[in-house]
């Protein structure tokens, strides 16, 4: 049984997503069909509703206590299943000073806090993506950001992540107008050659 | 001469007599918010915009150069003085290839600093030529006349001659990081490094910046000591070079281009696992 929590316009509605549920669907509209005494009051928590899906009936939660029967438009539903999410503490942008044999040097500046100091750092390899490693040298970009990680199940897990910058080449194009412009500011600045 | 080094970033502003100020490097208030030399010569009632002549960048790391582009937007009336290493085209050009591939990064390089002086001496150009004039440093330069009664020089004591031939060939290699992601490199060698005497009245002053001392004659330190176009003269004050790092001591600064027992200031860089100065000091 797949419990779904389908978001319309101004009330929530929910649907317990096998065919038991009684629903006449005509192209872009369902129209669910309730009993009115599965109707309940508008004090009944999500949780509650959950629990009494186990029968598979399909109930509804309006604010005022009405019966719901009119139709609705499928464009207008949005399905959110809970999910596993990240809620992120701090992050770093690094930049590689040094690669030692077993760690990189780097400094550190704070993305989250723009009060905060450039910082020195010392970071393990083992502690980077194996993708990630042929791309550490000096002068690498990579981002370091630690957070929670929370379960839809509600449990909290401390997550660090590093991740290397990948950077774009500039195009012929862009070269040549570079190009340009170096020639341009080189002729206006005079030399005392 | 007043020497701020937060930690991280060095800069030097001296008063050399008859209202006129020089700054030598940039760096930034702990904070962040603006150039360090500017807020301090405004807490002395000074005005940057008019008392500022020159304003020199010993060499592009990122302890020097912080807030430049900003000094010299301030300073309308102040020259710019860089190293001649680096008047060229190619390097122009190294610094807005590199500034441009590091647009999606917050925090970018030196190179950006760059570009943005660049930006700034463009704005001051009338026509087609500069309005203020900016000047390369090398062996034997003299950058900087005037004072009180124009009796205070400063002189640019490198890079040498053999230092601006080797960047020229090797300025991509010398300054950019390998790999993909480039960056102007942390730790190049410091040869292109402009160090710089300063001869205010009776009293002289050496200005290490971050040159250091190499094995080949031609570079660093040991062409400074050999140069026959410098000012042979010894300063009773030295401002220690790159940080205290021992591989910028030569024992003949101290011997003939220091007086006995001058006074020595040293500005420390903590952004490595091992800050500078370390432990073992460079004896006086």
């Amino acid at each position: 049984m797949i419990t779904a929590i389908l978001e319309t316009f101004s009330r929530v509605d929910v649907y317990d997503a096998n065919l038991q549920t009684r629903g006449v669907r005509s192209d872009a509209w369902v129209s669910p069909e309730i009993e009115p005494e599965q109707r309940i009051s508008s004090e009944t928590t999500t949780d509650r509703l959950v629990s009494r899906l186990s029968n598979g009936s399909a109930t509804t939660m309006p604010g005022d206590g009405r019966k719901v029967s009119e139709p609705i438009r499928k464009d207008n539903l949005v399905i959110r299943f809970p999910t596993d999410h990240v809620k992120l503490l701090q992050q770093w942008e690094c930049v590689v000073l040094r690669v030692h044999d077993d760690c990189v040097e780097c400094e550190m500046h704070d993305l989250t806090d723009d009060s905060q100091p450039v910082e020195c750092a010392e970071l393990y390899l083992e502690e980077f993506n194996s993708f990630d490693k042929p791309l550490l040298c000096e002068g690498a970009v990579f981002y370091w950001s630690i957070g929670h990680e929370i379960k839809r199940t509600g449990q909290v897990r401390r997550y660090s992540e590093l991740r290397v910058r990948r950077m774009p080449q500039l195009s012929s194009l862009k070269k040549r107008e570079i190009s340009e412009r170096a020639k341009q500011l080189s002729e206006l600045l005079p030399s005392n050659l | 001469m007043t020497v701020f080094g937060p930690g991280v970033g060095e800069c030097i502003v001296m008063h050399l007599g008859n209202g006129d100020w020089i700054i030598v490097d940039s760096c930034m208030l702990p904070a962040g918010t603006q150039p360090v030399a500017l807020d301090y010569l405004r807490s002395i009632g000074v005005d940057p915009a008019k008392s500022v002549r020159t304003i020199v960048t010993t060499h592009w790391h990122d302890d020097h150069i912080q807030g430049m582009a900003t000094l010299l937007r301030e300073c309308p009336n102040a020259q710019f003085v860089m190293s001649v290493a680096l008047a060229s085209q190619q390097f122009i050009q190294l610094a807005l290839e590199v500034d441009a591939q590091n647009r999606l990064v917050k925090y970018n390089s030196s190179a950006s600093e760059f570009t943005e002086i660049l930006e700034v001496l463009e704005s001051r150009t009338r026509s087609s030529y500069a309005v203020g004039p900016s000047m390369y440093a090398q062996d034997g330069t003299r950058i900087f006349h005037g004072g009180y009664d124009s009796r205070s020089e400063v002189w640019a004591l490198s890079p040498s001659a053999a230092t601006v031939t080797n960047a020229s060939t090797n300025l991509a290699e010398l300054l950019l990081t390998p790999g993909k992601c480039r960056r102007f490199k942390h730790f190049s060698p410091n040869d292109l490094s402009v160090a710089i005497l300063v001869r205010a009245g009776a009293y002289d002053l050496l200005l290490g910046a971050d040159l250091e001392n190499t094995a080949a004659h031609e570079f660093g330190w040991k062409a400074v000591l050999s140069s026959t176009v410098r000012p042979m003269t010894q300063a009773y004050a030295f401002k220690i070079a790159h940080h205290g790092s021992a591989n910028a001591d030569h024992d003949g600064i101290w011997l003939s281009m220091l007086v006995n027992q001058p006074a020595v200031v040293v500005t420390p860089y903590a952004k490595l696992t091992k800050p500078l100065p370390r432990g073992c000091p460079v004896y006086c």
